[in-house]
């Protein structure tokens, strides 16, 4: 416990020291402002773009439609973003080789990918809340926030626990390359590559990415909360296994540098 | 070896390949407590090999370590051991007391402790002046002691020590030469290097690392013999005449001194009492012949040509 209470503070350190946490705050606070005033003010923007004697008609946007241009700014800014920087936290300890006297010391290996992973996953989750805070003001003050909390927190969750396997996928990764290059572009090929799958509909129920266009549908009401179930519990599971595998593959890892 | 004291480290048998290539075969020996052991071996020998086996970060095909009376598993906990590499490595956002200090934590060192443990050993290593500095910013030479320092966090009774001084300067590897000497007394140290001086200045016992097989030398008479072994008397006549070089050799000929001559160079192997005498009194007749050399040198032969 106490090797997981000293990396968890080294973890910690790090994100502040690097900058890393002030990043990921910043843009997903921009996400959390320009969303709702995009939505609002697109057609007043539009207009002040036109050549002058040309006008366009826009109906008023709606607050789901706010919701839906934050879901999509932060699954995808958001998450490349995460992405990027994050993507070294297991595999620049190797390059890097600082994982060396970390190891020496004889601690449980299991507990260095533990730390990562909360850690990381405690910043998106601090981030991803502020973000939806911030958007939730805005709404509140152009639409009235109408749409009931309830079905936001879920659709936060959706969203929140696909997050959290990308971090899982970058540690699995991180630990078998040990290259921050080819992490990260397995990583983002994990995701494109469920796009794709996703077009079958047998399998799209069963993709963690499709958490990621549910989360919409479900502020929309256009389906219930049971129908994201298959999805979630599938985002849940690969999240548990590539971290179990990740710590059975570093337990046995030679470190041979 | 006394019966009371137990060897802090024993190895039997270790035996590791690498795509078919036997790296080390059949290695045995130990490491007795309060001493310094030199591992030396031409460069692709096995050294480094050998110790992230005794570290515990490669599995021996064969073998086992036994460290302070307990036989250690594979790629389990190596509590009791430090260990340096050969270029440190540490996380450069954090100042060496941060990082000792999550060393100290790390090894289950109490919270109430870790302050007083830390400010010791970077009083140890000449680090207390700098502990609120980034190791950013930190030196060649800085970074080897906080290394040392890292090692030593939690009174190991063995740390291994890859290459300590190969990257430092000669007052540097003084600096470190002389930490070694003050820990001995509480620390067992077994440590490679391709510097031959290094292991007549600081080894106890020697172990050779060629062609995989491993070779001890346990004497400190022997020691010293080996390290001579490594020595070569360089004597530079650059400058000079060509007859007083010609009659130079001719000399050491009839001395039956073997040399190798390059151009104007005199390179004497496996150097002796009788032999260094010999060449004394050649020059100490110089004056007759007018035999001045441009230097005379003792210097350490490199690792590759020793082996």
């Amino acid at each position: 416990m106490n090797e997981l209470c000293v990396l968890l503070k080294k973890e910690v350190k790090e994100y502040i020291r690097k900058h890393k946490i002030l990043i990921i705050l910043s843009v997903f606070i921009l996400i959390g402002i320009i969303s709702p005033l995009g939505t609002k003010y697109l057609g007043a923007i539009l207009q002040q773009l036109l050549p002058s004697g040309y006008e366009i008609k826009f109906r008023s946007p709606s607050e789901i439609e706010a919701y839906f241009q934050f879901f999509k700014n932060i699954s995808q800014l958001g998450l490349i973003i995460f992405i990027f920087a994050t993507v070294g936290i297991m595999s620049d300890e190797f390059e890097k080789k600082t994982i060396i006297n970390i190891l020496s010391k004889g601690i449980n290996r299991g507990t260095v990918i533990l730390s990562k992973f909360v850690v990381t996953s405690v910043i998106f989750l601090l981030s991803y809340t502020v973000s939806i805070m911030v958007f939730r003001y805005y709404t509140g003050i152009f639409w009235g926030n109408n749409i009931r909390i309830g079905v936001v927190i879920y659709s936060s969750i959706l969203i929140y626990f696909y997050g959290v396997l990308n971090i899982s996928v970058n540690i699995f990764f991180g630990t078998i390359f040990e290259n921050k290059i080819l992490t990260l572009v397995v990583c983002f090929a994990f995701n494109i590559i469920q796009m794709f799958l996703g077009i079958f509909p047998q399998i799209a129920r069963y993709l963690p990415v499709s958490s990621l266009s549910q989360c919409v549908y479900i502020v929309e009401g256009k389906i219930d909360i049971y129908e994201t179930i298959p999805a979630l519990l599938s985002t849940l599971f690969f999240t548990a296994l590539l971290l179990i595998i990740s710590i059975y593959l570093f337990n046995r890892k030679e470190i041979d540098q | 070896m006394k019966l009371h004291e137990e060897p802090v480290l024993i190895a039997n048998g270790i035996t590791k390949s690498f795509k078919g290539k036997c790296v080390i075969k059949n290695a045995s020996f130990s490491i007795k407590k309060n001493s310094i052991v030199g591992l030396v071996g031409k460069n692709g020998a096995g050294k480094t090999t050998l110790m992230r086996i005794l570290i515990g970060f490669l599995k021996a095909d064969s073998g086992s370590v036994c460290i302070d009376g307990v036989v250690r598993k594979n790629n389990t906990k190596t509590s009791g051991i430090g260990y340096l590499t050969d270029v440190p490595v540490f996380y450069e956002y954090m100042t060496c007391f941060e990082y000792l200090s999550m060393c100290a934590g790390l090894l289950g060192i109490e919270n109430s402790r870790i302050g007083s443990e830390v400010d010791r050993f970077l009083k140890l290593v000449n680090l207390e002046n700098s502990k609120d500095k980034k190791i950013k910013g930190y030196s060649r030479g800085m970074k080897q002691r906080l290394g040392i320092a890292q090692c030593l966090i939690g009174d190991p009774k063995l740390i291994i020590c890859d290459e300590p001084m190969s990257a430092l300067d000669p007052i540097g590897r003084e600096e470190v030469a002389d930490i070694f000497n003050n820990i001995k007394q509480d620390t067992s140290i077994l440590l490679s290097t391709h510097i031959m001086s290094d292991v007549e200045k600081l080894c106890d016992e020697v172990i050779i690392l060629k062609d995989g097989n491993l070779t001890k030398i346990e004497s400190l008479d022997e020691v010293e013999k080996f390290s001579n072994k490594s020595k070569i008397l360089e004597i530079d006549f650059t400058g000079c005449k060509k007859d007083i070089i010609d009659n130079f050799e001719l000399i050491i000929k009839n001395k039956k001194i073997t040399y190798e001559r390059i151009y104007k160079k005199f390179r004497i192997n496996n150097l002796s009492d009788q032999i260094i005498a010999d060449i004394c009194g050649i020059f100490c007749n110089a004056n007759a012949m007018l035999m001045f050399p441009r230097s005379i040198n003792i210097i350490d032969k490199e690792i590759d040509e020793f082996f």
